[in-house]
């Protein structure tokens, strides 16, 4: 689904994404997991299409990223996006407007299920809400490939069971989910696949059970010996 | 390129409003100076229709002001995201801006027209010895003895010089910021805005300096389409250089973004 050839991205000294060379693959929910720095974010948007690449090449499908991959990736930035005047209904609308596989009804269903309400302003929200209407938004395109930065950040432990379960629901076999995360262990549960990365390269990766059978220790264990 | 345009409309739907409040409340500062004024006591009337006729200015201007200032909030704000996820191009991007600022600016430039015709036949009715906006005309273009199809083709060719004009200034501006967004983005946000604006000035200085050289097609105009025409090259010239700011802020922006 997503290829990634010796792609590398600077910014003015620091090296970002370092030479990197990786494969996502539909039916599979990935972790990317790293600390702060290690180029989780940067990849995510050069898959998005917000940020070039300075070196290599990065294929959605076989084509180049770009307007056709962009009606194909949903990418949920840490940061808040939105215009001003934006209600989660204009979010919503925004959204269906410009991507065809928006569905509004699911949207406005799960932000029900999040206890936000529709009418009230975006810039009012507390981090948490917002957070959470990011979530719902994001989930409500029918995308192949879902990216999810830092979807835990900010979020109380009752609503993170609701939206582990969300991302869990939305999740089909003709997709793929990569999933940016510090809160390890909450991810653990749910991922297929894990990617360590570090200093912009990535320095381990395979599947969940197999980096857990092979090293002896649980995903969180794993981030502790690799990051400590 | 219409729903960018939409959610142009819609980003700056609170700005206009405010404007269409000002304009509002100052026409009707005007109506009543003029309903209650008596005898040759005029000073509310002078007063209020100055007020009117600065605000009006300064309406128009902002519109332009505000296409270059939105422009450069979107690249340098993480709103860009919403633009710049979206399966557009950055050529619809960049084309639904401006094409969004000329609809804007000839609606507000329309509806200004209107008012101010309404607001002199209104002084008229009011004080006959003011003339009416036509009986204005009229004597203007009497004296300029001028056949009437050539003034109506000198002011829309005046209109579409002046039009042309702007937006190579409008769209150099977004040459400017395209380049702070793009060579120049591992630069802290202060040099950044500092470097886009030195570069918007040294750019349009540029570009003044182009047109101050280019020859006129006619050294000794006679009437004003004449005039208008003379300065056909440094039209052109300027027409050159919006296509060509549009085409390189559109490559830069497919190119080497970094938002």
């Amino acid at each position: 689904m997503l290829e990634c050839k010796n792609v590398t991205k600077k910014y003015y000294r620091m090296t970002a994404v370092d030479d990197l060379t990786l494969t996502i693959e539909k039916g599979r929910i990935y972790a990317l997991l790293g600390p702060n720095g290690s180029g989780k974010t940067t990849f995510m948007k050069m898959a998005a299409g917000l940020v070039k690449p300075d070196a290599g090449t990065m294929l959605f499908e076989g084509a180049p990223i770009g307007i056709e991959s962009k009606k194909h990736v949903a990418y949920m930035p840490t940061e808040s996006f939105f215009y001003p005047y934006m209600t989660g209904t204009d979010a919503g609308k925004y959204y269906r407007d410009f991507f065809d596989d928006f569905n509004m009804g699911h949207y406005l269903a799960l932000l029900s299920d999040m206890d936000l309400s529709p009418q009230q302003k975006i810039s009012k929200m507390s981090s948490g809400m917002m957070a959470k209407l990011k979530i719902a938004l994001t989930l409500s395109r029918e995308a192949s490939l879902i990216m999810l930065d830092e979807p835990l950040n900010g979020i109380d432990i009752i609503a993170r069971d609701k939206i582990v379960s969300s991302i869990m629901d939305a999740f089909t076999p003709e997709k793929a989910f990569l999933l940016s995360s510090h809160l390890v262990d909450e991810l653990e549960k749910i991922i297929d696949h894990a990617i360590f990365m570090k200093k912009g390269v990535v320095v381990m990766q395979g599947s969940a059970d197999d980096l857990r059978r092979e090293n002896g220790l649980s995903i969180v264990d794993l981030y502790r010996q690799i990051y400590a | 390129m219409l729903k960018l345009m939409k959610y142009e409309f819609k980003k700056n739907s609170g700005l206009l409003a405010i404007f269409g409040i000002g304009l509002v409340l100052l026409e009707l500062f005007y109506l009543y100076s003029l309903l209650t004024m008596k005898g040759d006591n005029n000073t509310w009337v002078i007063l209020s229709a100055s007020l009117l006729f600065i605000f009006v200015i300064v309406c128009f201007f902002t519109v332009f002001i505000l296409a270059i200032l939105n422009y450069s909030r979107e690249l340098n704000s993480k709103s860009s995201y919403l633009v710049f996820m979206t399966p557009n191009s950055s050529y619809s991007v960049i084309i639904s801006k401006l094409v969004y600022t000329l609809l804007l600016g000839v609606a507000a430039a329309a509806l200004l027209f209107l008012l101010g015709v309404i607001d002199l036949n209104l002084l008229h009715w009011k004080v006959p010895d003011v003339e009416t906006f036509r009986q204005l005309m009229s004597a203007f273009f009497e004296s300029m003895d001028i056949p009437v199809n050539e003034i109506l083709l000198s002011l829309v060719t005046a209109l579409v010089t002046f039009l042309i004009s702007f937006f190579s200034t409008v769209t150099v501006s977004y040459l400017a910021v395209t380049l702070s967004a793009t060579f120049l983005y591992n630069f802290s946000p202060k040099i950044k805005g500092f470097l886009s604006f030195a570069l918007f000035i040294v750019l349009n200085l540029l570009v003044s300096k182009v047109v101050s050289v280019l020859p006129l097609l006619n050294k000794n105009p006679q009437t004003p389409l004449e005039a208008i025409t003379a300065a056909a090259p440094a039209t052109a010239f300027n027409l050159i250089m919006i296509i060509v700011c549009v085409f390189v802020c559109g490559y830069l922006l497919e190119k080497k973004v970094s938002l």
